[in-house]
């Protein structure tokens, strides 16, 4: 039996109580599995505080214990004994009660983007999990190791394949588990940055294919990058125009069309229709499920840079597009990448040498890793 | 005490100051940013103190969460944290940009109207900062006094008005800076007492308005008193934050205005008495201790407080009172923390000025020197400058009291470094710096009077500052050869004393001189020895740079005498040259440059194949890649070019070459502000060309978009009259490829009078197919019925100016002309355009420039002539249809009816013996048809001809079954006609 003690609070007595109850528990499963099949029938139950995201956005926390982890859904009992089955897509985190004190450290780490500090420290953890034990825990690690490895890779193209090479090691274990689809979304943009098309369209469609609110209109959305990426802007308006025009209700779905909006208006300037993809990016500006989230308005107004230059209006291509990246959403290292190379440039055009010669200096010392820098560095032909 | 142990009183928080801005001045505290929080202190404090302050930070903690989260009514809108930050981020000009047209755009009622207007007078104070010229400083500030003027007339409610009145007195104060500045510069010398005067005036305005501002501010806060709860009462508890902290600020700044008031006396009205016996500059002194003392005392806890301690130590240094001052410094150096090290390097330098002031320059230089190197990485702020100021002052002292001739020249050259960097770094000290070194200056010359090589080298080198840009060549050539002599006669007393820089300076300047004056071998024999020496010596890579523009001119005037020497010696020793730059520079500038040379010595000696190997080699600046790249591509083209058409390699160099010529286009740097340099027009120009002979106009479009805009507007450096005219070719050679026959001529027009007299083949040439396309266009609107009278009198300009040019017109084309001037009626222009060039025609052209030579007379109403002319061509080209329809032509018109008769009926016996019937047959009959109808009936032999013109047609169209239908309905509808008459 995987399951050990529940443990929500570090005082002793608590925890003690709490692994009484989990080794009753245990107790409990295995005889209910020698009865149910005539011999050892091991269950996994693990003790964890599981925060399950409202529609809202808020969070609420389910403390209980995990006893059925699948692919699409987590059900947890809790201590009145209530069994609740909390599909994937809603649970936000999970705090099982076997995971060590370094892996919070290890998540800030990772949350800061320090990942190669917070790499090793995963590792290390997880060398020290007995993964028969804990198995939840352990893919929850591989997994976010994975994530880890995907992140620097989108960051540091070289580190790509490294990420590729982890998710198949770990591909077949965490297919059985809640982070499968999440799993199956990062790999898909780690194939689509290394530019394999097809690899990339089989994950993006796989993850298509489950039935959570957004889910599909995500799927579509990174087939339409997909097709951008491969340079078919028409057909990847078009595909993103299909998720704007989508119904589904709930805020994963509302955000999934903001973001296609996005992807739309970049393809209508890469099919040379900038003047079309400015008013749409000036209609996304309005939009309250944008607002203040830099996730959304930094590739916003990076593709309205990008319009506007194309239509030859470079000035307010730096002052309405790129420049609000630089200074108000730099946390998103690519957007702020692509923002720093074509400022770069045009400021130069535009009469601040001085401030293009500052950006490209930024670029190069503190996102010297990025695809972007690479690019300013050897000019393209 | 430490700062560490201040204790915050209940309602206070800690003021810090964070580190200062790179640039950041010591009398610019201000800009450092007054960022209060608040740091609990227990250590020594009682239990209740210890609940209140918890209870404290806690407030400001939710406080400071909940302003990352929540909305501010000043600063809700995203466009305002957007210019906030870009002005923090010292963007400040681009906010003035983006506000410019976002001002015009915001409606007058929007709700973030007043902040705008707020942020647009901010912005201009602020980028006031960025402007490098004093001049555009000083008119910065002005905008953005008015700015804030208008702002608070227009919204004199608005909460941020105190803002403005206290940024408004911030600016009163740059502007006296701005004064004391220009005052100091040497060349203000006379106007300086002037200058000096009206600073004080602003400081004195920025005084009373930081004093009306902490007014205001007191006022307002006034009636924010009581608790706020930092959630509920959020806008409000962040407003009395801000305002706190302004008031700090304005009660600061006014003490500080006061001192630059000062202090004005003391570095400007100081050549003219000591200052320090002047009544205003004490009274001055002692109102801005006492309001610093007054911070230092009320904000004691506060990191402001030891400012305002730091700032009256500074009075007291003005004041000799130099033992108050040092214990006060003495007790601020205690202060050890991190975040305050920037303010221990102000405390610092405020320390040296007291040692100075007491007379202990030795001090001042033992304790600066050490402090200098370890701080080297702060050398952009204001306290280290100000550390190289007292210390270049104290070494003058020394250098002044020195007794050895030696020492003293080495202490005065040492300030002089010191005062060199302080002028260049830009910031408050760099004018008087500029004036001191020139004070100094002065003093080494008198020091070194005798002939050694640091006066005679100082004195040629000032010679050549001297020449006067507008003098004649005579005066300069003049000049430049007296100091020529001295710089000659100071290397030649070169000893083992003088510092190597010195010497390589002074090499450099002569050989740059002798470069001047185009004696370029002189040039390379100083400079050449200084690239070789082993080991490097100072200033080498600028002579390797000489050296290489030395050899390249040589070389140029080598090539250009046909029988002269040969250039192939000096490539030689330019490689030579060259092997050891790339080895001492591998990857320098230097060393790209003169790979570039090489190459265009590879392109001149038409080595094909090295140009691209050394093109190659470039790899530091876009803009010699750019080049390398241009010669690469224009080098492949020439290979190509010699090949066989049917050559497999051909069209791989073909590619490679457009290929290279449009990978320099993409590196060539970008001119935004200015013309572009002929040498990028060039380039355009030439990938243009091999763009469209490759049958890629597109490709040609992208240079000419740089080229054309900047021939219209003539921005182009340099541009010689045959490259202009080959850039209006290619402009308008791309155009019509492309099929845009309307730009072509618009632009031809455009750029008509500065072609005037440029002969060049490739424009004419380009004309030509202008007019060519024009006609073709004409001919396909119009049809039949001929070009338009206004378009006739436009295509006759245009055939005028090609007409008038003289180069690249070859027989064949003048004959084309002399067409299209028939086409538009010319008879007489056509005809003087054939007749020079009739018998150096070629014998395949000769039949037609005669046709053609005929009709023009005809045109010109010369009939005899025509009718001779075109007789003796049809004696000898019986059988040419043009030359027998040409002769009926011109009969008819010379109205020589009966001939005209006679001439279509003879052809018509000819054509009736052909079979089948050729349609010629039909057309003549049309022709006796219509000379019929047009026959006046006086004439005797109309009835004659009405009636065989009527039997004609009419037997046709009975016989002829083979008839085509277009001539069997024009044919009937003539025999109608004639029915008729």
């Amino acid at each position: 039996m995987n399951g050990n003690t529940r443990a929500m609070t570090t005082h002793p007595p608590t925890i003690l109580r709490a692994r009484f109850r989990s080794a009753i528990a245990r107790v409990v499963w295995i005889g209910l599995g020698i009865a149910m099949h005539g011999g050892i029938w091991v269950e996994p139950v693990w003790a964890a505080e599981v925060a399950v995201l409202n529609d809202d956005g808020s969070t609420r926390a389910l403390v209980g214990e995990i006893v059925e982890e699948t692919t699409r859904e987590v059900v947890v009992k809790t201590a009145a004994g209530e069994e609740q089955r909390i599909p994937v897509y809603q649970v936000d985190s999970v705090k099982y009660d076997q995971q060590p004190p370094e892996l919070a450290a290890a998540r800030s780490f990772a949350t800061q983007g320090r990942f190669d500090e917070a790499l090793p420290a995963m590792m290390a953890i997880l060398d020290e999990i007995d993964a028969k034990k804990n198995s939840g825990l352990d893919a929850a690690i591989r997994f976010e190791v994975f994530l880890i490895k995907a992140k620097k890779g989108l960051r540091s193209p070289p580190d790509l394949p490294a990420a590729v090479e982890w998710y198949a090691q770990q591909k077949e274990l965490l297919a059985g588990t809640r982070h499968h689809y999440p799993s199956l979304e990062w790999a898909g943009r780690v194939q689509l940055a290394l530019g394999e098309s097809a690899i990339a369209e089989e994950l993006f469609s796989a993850l298509g294919s489950v039935d959570w609110p957004g889910y599909r209109e995500r799927s579509q959305r990174y087939l339409a990058e997909l097709a951008l990426r491969q340079g078919k802007a028409e057909e990847a308006a078009r595909l993103f125009g299909d998720v704007v025009r989508s119904s589904t209700a709930g805020s994963t779905a509302q955000w999934e069309r903001s973001l296609a909006s996005i992807g739309q208006a970049e393809a209508l300037v890469q099919s040379g229709k900038a003047e079309e993809a400015e008013k749409i990016c000036r209609q996304i500006l309005d939009d309250p499920a944008v607002a203040d989230r830099p996730a959304a308005l930094a590739p916003l107004r990076n593709v309205l840079g990008d319009a506007l230059a194309k239509l030859d209006r470079k000035k307010e291509a730096v002052l309405d597009g790129y420049m609000w990246v630089h200074v108000l959403y730099s946390a998103e290292e690519t957007e702020h990448a692509r923002a720093l190379f074509h400022l770069a440039s045009l400021l130069g055009d535009i009469g601040y040498p001085q401030y293009a010669e500052q950006m490209a200096q930024i670029l190069t010392t503190k996102l010297g890793q990025t695809e972007w820098a690479k690019k300013l560095q050897v000019p393209s032909p | 005490m430490t700062h560490s142990d201040i204790l915050l009183p209940p309602g206070r928080r800690e003021v810090r100051i964070y580190p200062p801005t790179p640039w950041a001045r010591y009398d610019d505290v201000r800009d450092m940013g007054w960022i209060a929080h608040t740091v609990n202190r227990h250590k020594g404090a009682s239990v209740a103190d210890r609940f209140v302050r918890s209870l404290f930070v806690v407030a400001w903690l939710v406080s400071m969460i909940g302003s990352a989260f929540g909305a501010d009514p000043v600063l809700s809108s995203p466009e305002l944290e957007y210019v906030q930050a870009m002005r923090s981020k010292g963007l400040a000009p681009l906010v003035v940009e983006y506000l410019r047209d976002r001002r015009k755009n915001l409606a007058s009622d929007s709700p973030i109207r007043a902040d705008i207007e707020f942020e647009w007078a901010a912005a201009l104070a602020a980028s006031s900062e960025a402007a490098s010229d004093l001049t555009d400083r000083q008119r910065l500030l002005d905008q953005a006094r008015a700015a804030f003027e208008s702002f608070r007339q227009s919204f004199p409610e608005h909460p941020r008005s105190v803002d403005a009145s206290v940024q408004e007195a911030s600016i009163e104060l740059g502007r006296g800076r701005v004064r004391v500045m220009q005052a100091q510069l040497p060349g203000n010398e006379s106007s300086a007492l002037d200058l000096a005067k009206q600073a004080r005036d602003f400081f004195r305005r920025a005084h009373e308005t930081y004093i009306v501002a902490d007014q205001r501010i007191t006022g307002e806060l006034s009636t924010l008193t009581g608790f706020l709860d930092p959630q509920k009462d959020r806008p409000i508890y962040r407003r009395r934050e801000t305002l706190f902290q302004e008031q700090v600020e304005a009660r600061f700044q006014s003490g500080l205005a006061l001192f630059l008031m000062a202090d004005s006396y003391a570095t400007i009205d100081d050549r003219v008495g000591d200052p320090r016996k002047r009544k205003e500059f004490k009274t001055a002194l002692r109102q801005s201790m006492g309001i610093f003392d007054k911070l230092a005392e009320e904000h004691r806890r506060e990191v402001a407080g030891l400012y305002g301690s730091l700032w009256s130590a500074r009075c007291l240094i003005a004041l000799d009172e130099h033992t108050k001052a040092d214990a006060i410094l003495d007790s601020l150096l205690a202060h050890e923390n991190r975040e305050l090290e920037a303010f221990q390097r102000e405390v610092f330098h405020f320390r040296l000025l007291s040692l100075a002031a007491q007379g202990d320059d030795g001090q001042v230089v033992r304790l600066a020197e050490p402090w200098m190197k370890e701080n080297t990485a702060r050398r952009k702020e204001s306290s280290y400058q100000g550390v190289q100021w007292a210390t270049a002052k104290s070494l003058i002292r020394l250098g002044e009291n020195a007794e050895a001739a030696g020492e003293k020249e080495r202490l005065f050259r040492e300030a002089d470094d010191l005062l060199n960097l302080v002028s260049r770094a830009r910031g408050p000290l760099a004018s008087q710096a500029s004036r001191e070194q020139l004070l100094l200056s002065r003093r080494r010359n008198r020091l070194l009077k005798g002939n050694s090589f640091v006066s005679l080298s100082a004195e040629g080198m000032a010679r050549l500052d001297e020449i006067p840009s507008d003098a004649s060549e005579e005066e300069k050539t003049r000049l430049r050869r007296d100091a020529v002599a001295k710089l000659e006669e100071a290397l030649s007393k070169v000893d083992a004393r003088d510092r190597p820089e010195d010497i390589s300076e002074a090499k450099c300047r002569l050989a740059y001189t002798y470069f001047e004056s185009a004696r370029f071998d002189k040039t390379i024999s100083i400079v050449e020895p200084l690239v070789q020496a082993e080991p490097e010596v100072p200033r080498s890579a600028e002579a390797a740079l000489l050296a290489i523009s030395a050899y390249a001119r040589l070389i140029e005037q080598a090539r250009s005498v046909p029988a002269g020497n040969s250039s192939s010696d000096l490539v030689s020793r330019l490689q030579s040259l060259v092997s050891v730059m790339t080895k001492r520079w591998p990857q320098s500038n230097t060393s790209d440059q003169a790979r570039l040379l090489l190459a265009k010595i590879a392109f001149m000696e038409e080595r094909w194949k090295d140009v691209p190997v050394l093109s190659d080699q470039i790899t530091t600046d876009p803009l010699l890649q750019a080049k390398g790249e241009s010669l690469s591509g224009s080098a492949r083209w020439r290979e190509a070019m010699a090949l066989e058409a049917s050559s497999p390699d051909r069209q791989a160099l073909l590619t490679e070459a457009l290929s290279r010529l449009s990978r320099a286009s993409s590196l060539w740097p970008k001119e935004p502000t200015g013309p572009i340099s002929a040498e990028h027009f060039r380039h355009e120009v030439v990938r243009a060309d091999a763009a469209l002979y490759s049958g890629q106009p597109k490709e040609a479009a992208e240079s000419v978009l740089l080229l054309a805009p900047a021939l219209e507007s003539s921005q182009v450096d340099s541009l010689d009259p045959a490259l202009h005219s080959s850039g209006v070719a290619i402009v308008m050679r791309t155009w019509l490829a492309q099929g845009d026959v309307d730009r072509a001529q618009k632009f031809f027009q455009k750029m008509a009078p500065s072609l005037a007299g440029t002969g060049n083949e490739g424009v004419t040439r380009s004309l030509l197919s202008l007019v060519r396309s024009i006609r073709a266009s004409e001919t396909s609107s119009t049809g039949a019925t001929g070009p338009s009278s206004s378009s006739r009198k436009g295509l006759e300009a245009l055939l005028d100016q090609v007409n008038d040019r003289q180069e690249g017109l070859e027989p064949k084309d003048r004959l084309y002309l002399a067409d299209a001037y028939l086409s538009i009626g010319n008879g007489p222009k056509a005809t003087a355009l054939i007749e020079p060039i009739l018998s150096s025609l070629p014998p395949a052209d000769q039949v037609v420039g005669r046709l053609l030579l005929a009709k023009a007379e005809s045109a010109a109403g010369k009939h005899p002539q025509a009718i001779a002319s075109i007789t003796a061509l049809l004696k000898e080209n019986v059988g040419v249809k043009e030359v027998i329809l040409a002769r009926g032509e011109i009969l008819e018109s010379a109205k020589d009816f009966s001939a005209a008769i006679k001439h279509w009926q003879w052809y018509l016996d000819r054509l009736k013996r052909v079979q089948p019937r050729p349609v010629e047959l039909y057309e003549v009959t049309d022709r006796i048809c219509r000379l019929a109808l047009a026959l006046p009936r006086t004439n005797p032999e109309a009835k004659k001809l009405l009636g065989s013109a009527l039997r004609l047609p009419a037997y046709l169209l009975e016989t002829d079954t083979n008839m085509p239908a277009d001539w069997r309905s024009k044919l009937t509808k003539r025999v109608q006609e004639l029915q008729s008459q």
